[in-house]
């Protein structure tokens, strides 16, 4: 692997951006929040960052903000993630592997439904099944 | 407890974010032992709650006002005893704080170094972009530097996704250099 310069990353940036541009629109109202304390960082939280970054660059759905946060008193079902999007409801996905990352990425964002096992908090009890 | 270094490192950086630093420095080199430090201009503290910070059982004020548990300091210096390695806590209220450990990597305890770049992608991509934050890496004598407005300038932000896998990228490519 050639050292890539900044100048490499900013033209890598453009192109990519064009890509982006080109296809739908998909993912610029969706944010994805990780939990990132030490008890997220305990239980895996990295590579939970790690298999939604790949999952989301594997679907070519590149507009989805991702960020992390701090503890929000779940430790016990570490690592989560938050997934706010339209036509959904606000979510918590709770004991979020890396597997359980990749299906957030293909259930819960691309096809807008639930995975049922692991809503920690949020949607009503009817709501999932 | 954290599975590997990279873990410690992290935790150690998302400490300095949260003592509201305007500038953060770490340097991570890699020998015959992992050392890290991780140096801030933040809020820092008194000698007494220097000590504190060491207890499991104590967290500073303010974070979570109904704990009673602050597990990152004793983590990494817990790892640091079992080891034989440093553990080294300097911090002065009002200046900053200054931690800094080291591990020998032969030692049949020292954790896993883990994912490196997805560790240094997690710490330059926390969500508070006015503080600087500057990583030099050393392995066995060769070396990168990377500074986060320098990447914030270059990608335009962190925020995205596809922003955060050309992050991932750009450190790979400096990583497969040393």
């Amino acid at each position: 692997m050639t050292k890539m310069t900044l100048e490499d990353l900013r033209k890598l940036r453009d192109t990519k951006k064009q890509e982006l541009s080109r296809r739908d629109t998909t993912g610029k109202d969706i944010q994805v929040i990780i939990g990132m304390a030490t008890c997220g960082i305990a239980a895996g939280a990295r590579d939970t960052l790690k298999a939604l970054l790949d999952e989301l660059d594997a679907k070519k759905v590149g507009n989805v903000v991702v960020k992390q946060t701090g503890c929000m008193g779940l430790c016990s079902v570490e690592p989560t993630v938050e997934v706010h999007m339209p036509d959904m409801p606000n979510t918590i996905y709770g004991n979020v592997d890396a597997k359980v990352a990749k299906e957030i990425v293909d259930k819960h964002i691309l096809n807008k439904t639930l995975v049922n096992e692991h809503v920690f908090d949020k949607p009503a009890a009817d709501v999932v099944k | 407890m954290h599975y590997c270094l990279t873990d410690f490192l992290l935790e150690l950086v998302h400490n300095a974010y949260e003592a509201k630093a305007k500038k953060i420095e770490v340097t991570i080199t890699e020998k015959a032992a992992f050392t890290v430090s991780v140096a801030d201009d933040g809020v820092g503290m008194t000698p007494a709650q220097a000590q504190q910070a060491l207890d499991p059982f104590y967290t500073a004020a303010g974070k979570h006002d109904k704990r009673r548990v602050g597990l990152g300091l004793p983590f990494v210096k817990q790892i640091a005893d079992i080891t034989a390695g440093t553990f080294v806590l300097d911090s002065q209220l009002g200046q900053g704080t200054t931690v800094s450990f080291s591990v020998p990597l032969e030692h049949i305890d020292c954790p896993p170094l883990g994912n490196l770049v997805d560790g240094l992608v997690a710490m330059l991509a926390y969500p508070l972009p006015e503080t600087e934050l500057i990583i030099k890496r050393e392995k066995h004598g060769a070396q990168y530097v990377l500074q986060r407005t320098e990447l914030i300038e270059a990608l335009g932000g962190f925020e995205t996704a596809m922003e955060m896998q050309l992050l991932r990228e750009f450190i790979q490519s400096q990583e497969a250099s040393l």
